[in-house]
């Protein structure tokens, strides 16, 4: 190794600098999408990524199933006697599901669920510390595009930026990259959901005449034409109306748990956008 | 070939200690996010990238230190979403500065090392609040961020010693 290293021109390290900043003017513009060489590299190191949290996983589970099932029989009782009264519950819930059913019929809320969902097993995170991304174990393979949608039972997710044949890159919602077009549900207030690189997210654009207050529920409109309307993003946190301001300074907490993340869902979309070759929609 | 002759390879010759470093810090920048996730500390960004990269220039391997920095910065643009060459060009650009330094310091002992830990993470964080953090003058960068990136400088500074103990050890150079 050390010979290879030997005859060593004291020009490479400014080649390096170089090359890296001609590849980096050469991204620009071009989006997060993964080029070839990209998705070799994806393609041969998001196996290991699989590997680890699978293997965590199984250890995970190995814990859960054996060493916590201590005092499981007491427990066994009490949870049977929960289940009866559940029963009772759940068959007033069916009632009310049945008559809920109808009513969305009626008011033509069906757009949301006629997509077809594809689960997803979150493989790996960003490796960078700064951006908010994850990767999964689903790829161009399975049907994935660039700007599809990703949502679990919480909420809105992210969208797919890069794919490789069998995995893909998504961008959190909460990343400082992401802006997502949302509405406050109570009063149909629109506004721009924005990543801060943190726990939270800016409702941005949100004019002074705006019903919003704290606990509010925020949605995705559907405008962006790239999340489906009315998927939860959020709950409105705070509030600050400065009068030197154009608009509200509205903080959202996400509806989903980033830190949580495991699985989720890819709405396949028919329509969905493509930043890089619009002649797809 | 006899395991002893093996054995003389790894001492002398390091044919098999530096492609473990680089294997080793090309596994860490693929799995740290996903094992500060599961360990539920991601508010800390312990980079051990810079520690492995110090510790080539203290062993007089500069040109080494130069092809790491650049090839794990690539492998961070690739799993980061953000523009092809941006890691790989900050980690290059700093190690150049960190290597123009050298002849007047002496790298091998530890305090100019962990020094150098610390001004390696020190820079690329600043760079990075500088340029990728959007619109400065709707938001200054929270304090809480910043006193986050120096929790994470701190314990990757302390950790420092004693990857260098570690590494010395394995790579026989005790």
């Amino acid at each position: 190794m050390t010979i290879f290293f030997e005859h060593k021109p004291k020009w490479v390290p400014y080649v390096f600098i170089l090359l890296s900043l001609i590849l980096l003017s050469l991204s620009i513009g071009k989006g997060q999408e993964w080029n070839p060489a990209e998705k070799l590299v994806a393609e041969i190191a998001a196996p290991f990524q699989k590997l680890f949290m699978g293997t965590i996983s199984v250890t995970r589970d190995i814990w859960r199933s054996y060493f916590f099932l201590v005092e499981t029989r007491q427990e066994n009782l009490l949870l049977k006697k929960e289940i009866d009264l559940l029963k009772v519950e759940n068959s007033r819930y069916q009632e009310l599901l049945l008559a809920n059913q109808r009513l969305q019929k009626l008011l033509n809320f069906q757009e949301n669920t006629d997509e077809p969902l594809l689960p997803a097993r979150v493989i790996g995170w960003d490796s960078s510390g700064l951006f908010k991304s994850i990767i999964i174990n689903k790829g161009e393979n399975d049907g994935l595009r660039i700007n599809m949608p990703v949502v679990n039972a919480e909420g809105a997710v992210g969208r797919v930026i890069s794919v490789s044949p069998n995995y893909a890159q998504v961008l959190l919602i909460a990343d400082q990259n992401s802006a997502v077009d949302g509405l406050v549900q109570r009063s149909r207030g629109r506004g721009m959901v924005k990543g801060m690189g943190s726990d939270e997210c800016y409702f941005d654009y949100v004019i002074k005449t705006c019903d919003i207050k704290e606990g509010d529920t925020i949605v995705t409109s559907g405008l962006g034409r790239i999340f489906p309307k009315g998927l939860y993003l959020g709950k409105v946190k705070k509030i600050n109306d400065s009068p030197n301001k154009l608009f509200k300074d509205v903080r959202v907490t996400p509806a989903v748990d980033f830190s949580k993340l495991e699985e989720v869902l890819i709405v396949l979309r028919s329509g969905f956008v493509s930043l890089r070759r619009p002649e797809i929609q | 070939m006899g395991i002893r002759t093996y054995l003389k390879l790894w001492k002398e010759d390091d044919v098999f200690f530096y492609p473990l470093i680089w294997l080793t810090c090309g596994l860490f920048v693929i799995l740290r996010r996903s094992i500060n996730h599961l360990v539920g500390i991601e508010w800390l960004d312990i980079d051990l990238i810079p520690v492995f990269l110090i510790y080539l220039i203290a062993k007089d391997q500069n040109f080494m230190a130069g092809c790491l920095a650049f090839f794990m910065g690539m492998l961070t643009d690739v799993f980061a979403p953000c523009q092809l060459g941006l890691f790989a060009f900050l980690y290059s650009a700093i190690i150049l500065g960190i290597n123009r330094t050298r002849q007047f310091l002496d790298f091998n002992n530890i305090k100019t090392s962990v020094l150098f830990v610390a001004i390696f993470l020190l820079a690329k964080w600043s760079f990075l609040m500088i340029i990728i953090r959007p619109s400065p003058l709707r938001e200054i960068t929270p304090l809480i961020s910043i006193v986050l990136v120096f929790i994470s400088v701190l314990i990757t500074s302390m950790i420092t010693p004693f990857m260098f103990y570690f590494l010395n050890l394995v790579g026989g150079k005790e």
